[in-house]
Order: C-alpha cells, then sequence, then structure tokens
C-alpha cells in the first residue's frame, strides 16, 4: 500500500482506489470470502468479474465519476484492476 | 408465471382447449436474440450497427443492462464470428454468472465437462453449412422450446388449470414450410421480424396486433422471493445446510448473494440470473437426488415405490 500511495499525486486518487476497492467488494468479492483484494489484482483472474460484471464496474465508474467512457477507453490497461481504474478516472479528470 | 396466470384467466372463461403460439418465434425468427445476431453480424464491418443494440432491449434497466460502448460491447466480444455457437454466446455468458457460486471442486470438474461442448459435439453434421440465423434458429429450438419452454411454460401451467394447449406452430408442415422460406421473408437486414407471418396475420386481424412489437413476458428476479410474505421454503432451499446437502454451491458465497437479496441490493441482471440458477437448482435436488426436506401431509401418507433392481436373482426365487 505504501508504494501505492508513494506514487499516488493527487489526494483524489486514494478515494477512488477506496471507493473502488469497495464497490468490488461489496459487490463481487463475497463470492470469494477469502480472498484479500489488492489494488494490484488482475480482477479477470480468479473469475472475480465475469463479462456482465464488467459491464456493472464500467457502469458504476461512468455513473459514480461522472466520466464519458469511450469505446475505445474500455481496455484491459484501464480496467484490469483497482489501480488501473484509478489511474483511468485521474487521467480522465485531468482532461 | 405469466403464462400459468393467463391459463388460470382461460380456464375461468370456460375455455378448455386453446391454440397457442409456440414456434412461432422460433420459426419466422421473432426473438430478439435473432436481431441482436443480425446487428452482431453487420458490426464485423460497419462498428455503428451496434450502437442499434442500444434499442434493442427497451424493458431491461437493471444495473449490467446499460447502454453505450461498454454494453455494446458486451454483445461484441461474445464469441469468435466462426463458432457455431455465436448466437447463444451471450445468454451463455448471462446465465453463466452462476458459475461464480460454484464450490471449487465443482467448477473444476464442469470445466471438464463443459455442456456447450457437448451440444457442439451432437449438431448435425450439415450444420457449418447453414446461416447464421438458421444455426441460431435451430439452437433455439433445441437448447429452450424443446427441453424448457414446451413443457415448463407451456403444458405444465396450463394443465395446472385443466387447459389443453394445442401448437399449431409446430405442425410439421408448417415447420417445413418456415424452415425452407428465404431468409428475407422472416427476418430482414433493417429488423421487420416474422414477416411472413406478419402479412398473413394482416390479412385476418387489425393491423394493431398484427404489427405489434414483441412483448417478452418477464418476472422480477430477486424481490418476489425475498419479501416479507415470502414462503420458508425459499430461504431454506438456500441454508447453508441445504447447500451442503446438495454440494454443488460454496455455501458462503450464497449466503453472501442471499444477504444482497434480502437487503435489496442484488438489483442488477448478474446477480438475479445467479439467484434463480442456484435456487432453481437446490429445488431439483431436493426433488429429485435428496432426502425430502419438507414432508408434506400427503407425501407422508404414499407407501414407498421402489425398483427392485434385481431381477435375476427374484426369478431364481421363484423356480
Amino acid at each position: 500500500m505504501t508504494d501505492v500511495k508513494a506514487v499516488s499525486a493527487d489526494p483524489r486518487d486514494d478515494v477512488v482506489r477506496k471507493e473502488i476497492s469497495e464497490f468490488i467488494k461489496e459487490n463481487f468479492l463475497y463470492m470469494r470470502p477469502d480472498h484479500v483484494l489488492q489494488p494490484d489484482d488482475d480482477l479477470t483472474d480468479f473469475a472475480l468479474v465475469d463479462s456482465l460484471g464488467f459491464v456493472e464496474l464500467v457502469e458504476e465508474v461512468q455513473n459514480r465519476y461522472g466520466i464519458d467512457v469511450q469505446d475505445v477507453e474500455i481496455t484491459e490497461q484501464n480496467f484490469s484492476s483497482v489501480n488501473a481504474i484509478v489511474r483511468f478516472v485521474g487521467s480522465k479528470r485531468a482532461h | 408465471m405469466p403464462l400459468y396466470l393467463l391459463a388460470q384467466a382461460t380456464r375461468e372463461h370456460g375455455i378448455t382447449v386453446i391454440a397457442t403460439g409456440e414456434g412461432a418465434d422460433e420459426l419466422f425468427w421473432g426473438y430478439d436474440l435473432f436481431k441482436e445476431l443480425v446487428l452482431r453480424q453487420q458490426a464485423e464491418h460497419d462498428e455503428t450497427a451496434l450502437e442499434r443494440l442500444d434499442a434493442l432491449y427497451p424493458y431491461l434497466s437493471a444495473p449490467g443492462a446499460s447502454r453505450g460502448p461498454v454494453w455494446r460491447r458486451f454483445f461484441a466480444e461474445a464469441g469468435a464470428a466462426d463458432d457455431p455457437l455465436l448466437s447463444h454466446q451471450t445468454r451463455a455468458a448471462a446465465t453463466g454468472a452462476v458459475k461464480a457460486f460454484y464450490r471449487d471442486e465443482v467448477a473444476r470438474e464442469l470445466i471438464e465437462d463443459d455442456s456447450t461442448q457437448r451440444l457442439r459435439a451432437d449438431l448435425p453434421a450439415s450444420f457449418d453449412g447453414w446461416g447464421a440465423l438458421e444455426r441460431a434458429a435451430y439452437l433455439e429450438v433445441r437448447t429452450l422450446l424443446e427441453p424448457y419452454l414446451l413443457a415448463a411454460q407451456g403444458d405444465r401451467v396450463a394443465m395446472a388449470h385443466g387447459v389443453e394447449g394445442r401448437y399449431p406452430f409446430l405442425d410439421h408442415r408448417v415447420f417445413e414450410y418456415a424452415a425452407r422460406l428465404p431468409q428475407e421473408r422472416k427476418l430482414d437486414a433493417a429488423l421487420h421480424d416474422k414477416i411472413a407471418l406478419r402479412e398473413l396475420a394482416a390479412t385476418v386481424l387489425p393491423s394493431g396486433i398484427a404489427q405489434r412489437p414483441k412483448q417478452p413476458y418477464r418476472a422480477p428476479a430477486v424481490a418476489p422471493f425475498f419479501a416479507d410474505d415470502s414462503p420458508a421454503w425459499i430461504e431454506e432451499a438456500l441454508a447453508p445446510d441445504s447447500l451442503r446437502d446438495s454440494g454443488l454451491f460454496d455455501d458462503r458465497s450464497v449466503a453472501g448473494l442471499v444477504r444482497r437479496c434480502r437487503s435489496g441490493r442484488a438489483t442488477g441482471m448478474r446477480e438475479g440470473m445467479a439467484l434463480v440458477g442456484i435456487l432453481s437448482t437446490q429445488l431439483w435436488h431436493e426433488q429429485f437426488c435428496g432426502a425430502a426436506r419438507t414432508a408434506y401431509p400427503e407425501e407422508t401418507a404414499e407407501p414407498k415405490v421402489f425398483i427392485d433392481m434385481d431381477v435375476k436373482s427374484a426369478l431364481e426365487g421363484v423356480t
């Protein structure tokens, strides 16, 4: 966690990280009660977020942060982990 | 449920035999699934076709059924273009939400014994030569109409009220006629559906009926099972000891889902699909495989019936 914090220049990133982690825990992680979510965990790795779940996740990011996610932005790079989402939300805010 | 209530209303009007339309949407390509496939195919050379998916399911509003890019991508990425099961991969993805609740052992076993592989192996030899929509229609008949709809939504709910359904579209002559019709007489590129059938209907019915868009029967997946007055057997079937009895689902994962359902937080399509899958499997298991948890009075009064498998020794006893 300390490494992650060190690279977070914008304090809002920590809020996004916390909120997205909470959303994933609440909506998906109850299915894997023994798994402790790390911000760099690949969300598709342990069959946690399937294709329909992925739709929910992107929807949440759009709605919560008022972001208009374009087709070309729905990539593994942008949504594969909590930290990826944090970076994506941060980059959309910068524009 | 909707057809159960419809059959009840039919009976209340003193009608005991009805002609019913099962098969019409499979034979004349009326279901949205076929339109979805047309758009997915058009999208291969025209990406804007996927935008029309946004208007295809106006009745879906749950989380996970958003409009826009991520929703379109769900359809675009469900199955390769040359996959024989392409048309039904979206349904497999949606109903597959239940898989996240399997016990690890079960999940591992089902990876090796994949039902879609059995379906692939069982396809007719000429299947590869058929058009994509013809394949979709075949799969719809084989995977839904025949093993599920005709019994569960047809005969069983009608007969529950003593109503006999007759199925003119399943007459082999109608079936063969429809199968031979060219594609554009069923569904065209502008997504007009059941074209030949609607033309015929227009000669005898008001256009409001002959041209009416299809309205699927829909029922909420979660709320009715967790209302204050919901029957006790629902939570019993989902209780940890029931889950351990059947041995299919992880009891802690399901407990999490039940908590979310009970508190009204499981509002999305994914969890609704999972709940219905788990609950019906549990009830099925209890009915056919398990020790009956609920002893109904009429059942306890019935004699135990069993099949004597040891035929040989029984014969030896006679001689």
